[in-house]
């Protein structure tokens, strides 16, 4: 199809001539668009052992899998501080020979999914999860994530 | 210069008064447009995903699909293995993760080494009314017709259509680049003052590296606050870090 469609630039700067770099908006682009957003949290009542557990699974009805991103902010009542970022969250305990607490997030045709799983490589002194709140804030894409 | 260009706002909002994080466009932010996409399947660690031919490093995102799951990487497995963040040259994006790699991946057109200074034209949140009926603005990709296409081919959709779905755009607050720190515990910092916590995307080349995505995977660590964003990676290199409009905010 022939040049046509919406060009926006930046102020000051002919769209006939803007480069690529220069165009703020072009419907000649594909964009990454956020369907769905929200919020899920989770709260450990008890320390988890080894294992993976689900901690929140979010339905998207797209019917394939999309893009997808999540954020997440951890509370410790017993250390009261907060942490905002960008998942996954990797945590290993005692050094490289005992526990590997992780937080991750996949998407599949169906859900986006919030994991936790915690592998026991060792014998040492594993963190405690018990009380812990978390809070995920996640996005999903109208565009394709497989 | 004065008042004018384009405006989109989410459903409910006034877009007389809407907030910058409201907007689902606006003619004033730069939107990240994607320069291309697509699937691969089985590339071997080292090997080419995509060639773009952009000629200067551009954003990027890659999802690893495994079992039909999909992860952004990079990212860390229920195993406890770690796959590696994809690599961008100024003319490949390369498998980086350590592994035969299938999934999906976007370059963007924006460049990770160059700044865009922030845009701000109101930042006070304003209150949602009642949502409108399907109204607005779509736009499909070429060759798609508008009235039939899929969320995913369309370039964007102003209104309410395809299940009460809206397709909100990526809107950029600012783009900032800078030479890493070096130091273990000292941050690389970017101010946005947005007064709230926006969606971040960091990118770094390390020295005689090519550009890849950090989140907490590896050796690095995000931290974002209302004011600011902080990187932690003690290896020296450059950065370059991407704030969204889009509010992160969470109780």
């Amino acid at each position: 199809m022939a040049n046509v469609g919406i060009k926006f630039t930046q102020s000051g700067i002919a769209v006939p001539s803007a480069t690529p770099q220069q165009l703020l908006f072009t419907s000649g682009n594909n964009n990454l668009k956020i369907v769905q957003s929200g919020i899920a949290t989770y709260t450990f009542s008890s320390n988890p052992s080894a294992g993976q557990i689900t901690l929140a699974t979010i339905a998207h009805g797209l019917g394939y899998v999309p893009a997808h991103d999540v954020f997440y902010k951890f509370y410790d009542p017993a250390t009261p501080y907060t942490e905002y970022s960008h998942m996954p969250y990797v945590n290993i305990a005692g050094g490289l020979a005992t526990s590997t607490y992780i937080f991750n997030s996949y998407c599949d045709s169906t859900n986006l999914v919030i994991r936790f799983s915690r592998v026991d490589t060792g014998g040492g002194a594993p963190l405690n999860y018990n009380g812990t709140q978390w809070s995920f804030k996640y996005r999903i894409f109208a565009d394709e994530g497989a | 210069m004065a008042n004018f260009g384009t405006k989109f706002v989410q459903s409910g909002y006034d877009a007389r008064g809407a907030a910058d994080k409201e907007m689902l466009l606006h003619s004033a932010f730069y939107n990240v447009g994607i320069a291309a996409q697509g699937a691969f399947s089985s590339v071997a660690n080292g090997g080419v995903i995509a060639t773009h031919g952009l000629g200067y490093y551009p954003m990027h995102a890659v999802f690893m699909v495994t079992s039909s799951r999909s992860y952004l990487l990079p990212t860390a497995l229920e195993n406890a293995t770690f796959p590696r963040a994809c690599r961008v040259s100024t003319t490949q994006l390369i498998n980086n993760s350590g592994q035969t790699l299938s999934g999906y991946y976007y370059i963007f057109k924006e460049r990770l080494d160059e700044d865009r200074a922030a845009i701000n034209v109101q930042t006070v949140a304003t209150t949602r009314g009642s949502e409108n009926a399907d109204i607005g603005m779509v736009i499909a990709k070429d060759g798609y017709d508008v009235r039939t296409a899929t969320l995913k081919d369309l370039v964007m959709l102003s209104g309410r259509a395809n299940a009460g779905k809206v397709a909100q755009l990526h809107l950029m607050h600012l783009k900032k680049t800078g030479a890493l720190s070096g130091v273990f515990g000292t941050p690389n910092t970017v101010t946005h003052n947005l007064g709230y916590r926006p969606q971040v995307w960091w990118f770094v080349k390390l020295t005689s590296e090519n550009w890849k995505m950090v989140n907490n995977a590896d050796d690095s660590f995000i931290d974002i606050t209302t004011t600011d964003t902080k990187l932690y990676l003690p290896y020296a290199g450059d950065w370059c870090c991407v704030i969204f409009k889009d509010p992160t905010e969470l109780t």
